[in-house]
């Protein structure tokens, strides 16, 4: 839908995809039309920034009911997602970035920042998902003591990065934290965009 | 990841972050933030 909207552009959409245009110096609905493959992670951000933009816009709703970054609850708040980029469409969404310029230079900085910081193919995502807290606590003591990179926030949706078969390997199916449930082991690009590796209990 | 966090820490200081129209809440730990972050 989000494409469609996006090839018929008019109004509010036609502004936002002008300026993203202008500011960014690619044509975003032709890449959100061509599709990530063989792309860069900055792409692959922008594109799925412009289907949700598009769909959106074409409902009339892209500022303060943005899909997939969060939705207006009870009391009229709105919902930050656990990662940056549903973060920052977020923050465009409730109107604190003043331009679509701004959120589109700072995902697709974001990106690139994302696929410097990580060679293609050397990340990889685990999510322990309703685990126990304490339980989940101490595996992330554990991974981080082997020297692995690992964000954990929340121990009930923990994300660590490392190589996929490192993760495989940390995470066994033995553990009583949590059963393996492989995702298919697609190739994992920059920060496990592409091939989250799902664990869930 | 702390290169790109550090990258994004460095292009949102420069950013003007207007005031939220409803309050954000994140879902990780049900707070209130006055400002994005980077958050991978």
């Amino acid at each position: 839908m989000g494409r469609r909207a996006g090839q018929r552009r008019t109004g509010p959409l036609r502004t936002c995809f002008d300026e993203v245009d202008q500011a960014l110096g690619q044509n975003l609905f032709r890449l959100m039309r061509e599709g990530p493959r063989g792309r860069t992670q900055a792409d692959r951000e922008m594109r799925s920034a412009g289907d949700q933009w598009a769909h959106s816009l074409a409902r009339g709703s892209a500022r303060l009911t943005e899909d997939g970054g969060g939705r207006v609850g009870q009391g009229g708040k709105l919902r930050r997602g656990p990662t940056a980029l549903a973060n920052i469409r977020l923050w465009c969404a409730a109107g604190s970035f003043r331009f679509w310029a701004t959120t589109a230079k700072l995902l697709k900085l974001r990106g690139q920042a994302m696929q410097a910081a990580v060679p293609v193919g050397v990340g990889a995502m685990a999510a322990l998902l309703g685990a126990d807290p304490r339980a989940g606590r101490r595996k992330i003591a554990d991974v981080a003591a082997q020297g692995e990179v690992c964000t954990g926030r929340q121990p009930t949706m923990t994300r660590r990065r490392s190589s996929f078969r490192a993760t495989r390997a940390a995470i066994r199916p033995r553990d009583r934290i949590c059963e393996r449930r492989w995702a298919p082991s697609a190739p994992v690009s920059a920060a496990g965009v592409g091939g989250p590796v799902s664990i869930a209990r | 990841m702390e290169p790109a966090a550090e990258a994004m820490r460095d292009a949102l200081s420069y950013v003007v972050v207007e005031a939220p129209a409803v309050p954000l809440y994140a879902n990780v730990n049900r707070s209130a933030g006055d400002r994005p972050g980077y958050d991978p």
